[in-house]
């Protein structure tokens, strides 16, 4: 699997499209996806090993929340930090880790 | 040594921050002590719980733990400890928001930097001082927009301002991204 992290508008998608082929199965948005799991009360960490169960090639998009003041609405401040130790664990679990800022994506891992 | 840990909340800052500190004593002392600086208050529920994971994720690694939210430059140290200061953001809120805080300016002017130099910038470079390592954690919070409170907006100047310091005498400063440490000052070795 290969993680693709980055804030939002940052050419995320574009970079993935120019530089994965077809054989690549892509997620878009990720941290849409952990938001809705956090608001149905599933435990995204738990949902997130269950993807990597798959057997296709992911190249998984998410975007990099956390880097303002402490939100003071309950469930912003939960789920920018669980969405935070989600990509912890995608990273961990990636081969490779790309940071994409200005279209530039930089491989981290 | 002076060692900064930055990234954004969830980045995994802090377990990062925690193996560079184990890592050094480890290279570098054979009987030195590892002391961990806490600075979070307990206010509620919701703090005693990133407390108690916070104390859970250092469990059995060697920390000396010594409550600190405010007045860090009380502390003495020796050449043979490595002390990780956990975190900067929780600090500077306390010093300015707390009862006996030493930083009473809310305003962006002189004596309000003049305030956080006495209370945090200045002590951290007593702690470089006196310690064999000391690592810093503090926070990214400049990257989400500025639609905050004009007290807020001070509070982040400052922190801002406390970063700035520390990593022009930092000898190495590291941003976290999921995890894993993107370097942006780096000794050479």
């Amino acid at each position: 699997m290969i993680l693709i992290v980055g804030g939002a508008n940052q050419g995320k998608k574009a970079y993935v499209k120019k530089n994965f082929g077809e054989d690549y199965k892509i997620i878009e948005d990720y941290h849409k996806q952990v938001e809705r799991e956090w608001n149905n009360g599933k435990n995204p960490i738990e949902e997130a090993e269950k993807l990597l169960q798959s057997t296709e090639k992911l190249v998984i998009i998410s975007n990099e929340l956390g880097y303002g003041l402490v939100p003071i609405n309950k469930f912003e401040r939960e789920y920018r930090e669980i969405n935070g130790r989600v990509n912890c664990y995608l990273a961990e679990q990636a081969e490779k880790v790309i940071r994409v800022i200005c279209g530039i994506g930089t491989q981290i891992k | 040594m002076l060692v900064v840990i930055t990234g954004g909340s969830g980045s995994g800052k802090s377990k990062y921050a925690e193996e560079v500190a184990v890592d050094f004593l480890h290279t570098n002392f054979q009987n030195g002590r590892l002391y961990y600086i806490a600075t979070m208050k307990s206010f509620d529920e919701e703090t005693d719980k990133k407390i108690a994971r916070h104390q859970e994720m250092r469990k059995g690694k060697g920390f000396e733990t010594i409550e600190c939210p405010i007045g860090l430059g009380n502390l003495k140290f020796t050449k043979k400890d490595v002390v990780l200061v956990e975190c900067m953001s929780n600090l500077l809120a306390n010093e300015m928001y707390a009862k006996e805080g030493s930083i009473q300016s809310r305003t962006k002017e002189p004596l309000f930097f003049q305030q956080v130099k006495d209370a945090i910038v200045h002590p951290i470079f007593s702690l470089k001082e006196q310690a064999g390592c000391v690592v810093v954690v503090t926070n990214e919070v400049f990257s989400d927009g500025l639609d905050y409170s004009e007290e807020s907006l001070t509070y982040i100047e400052g922190l801002g301002y406390i970063n700035q310091q520390l990593g022009q005498v930092a000898d190495e400063v590291a941003e976290v991204v999921c995890g894993i440490p993107v370097w942006i000052k780096k000794k050479e070795l």
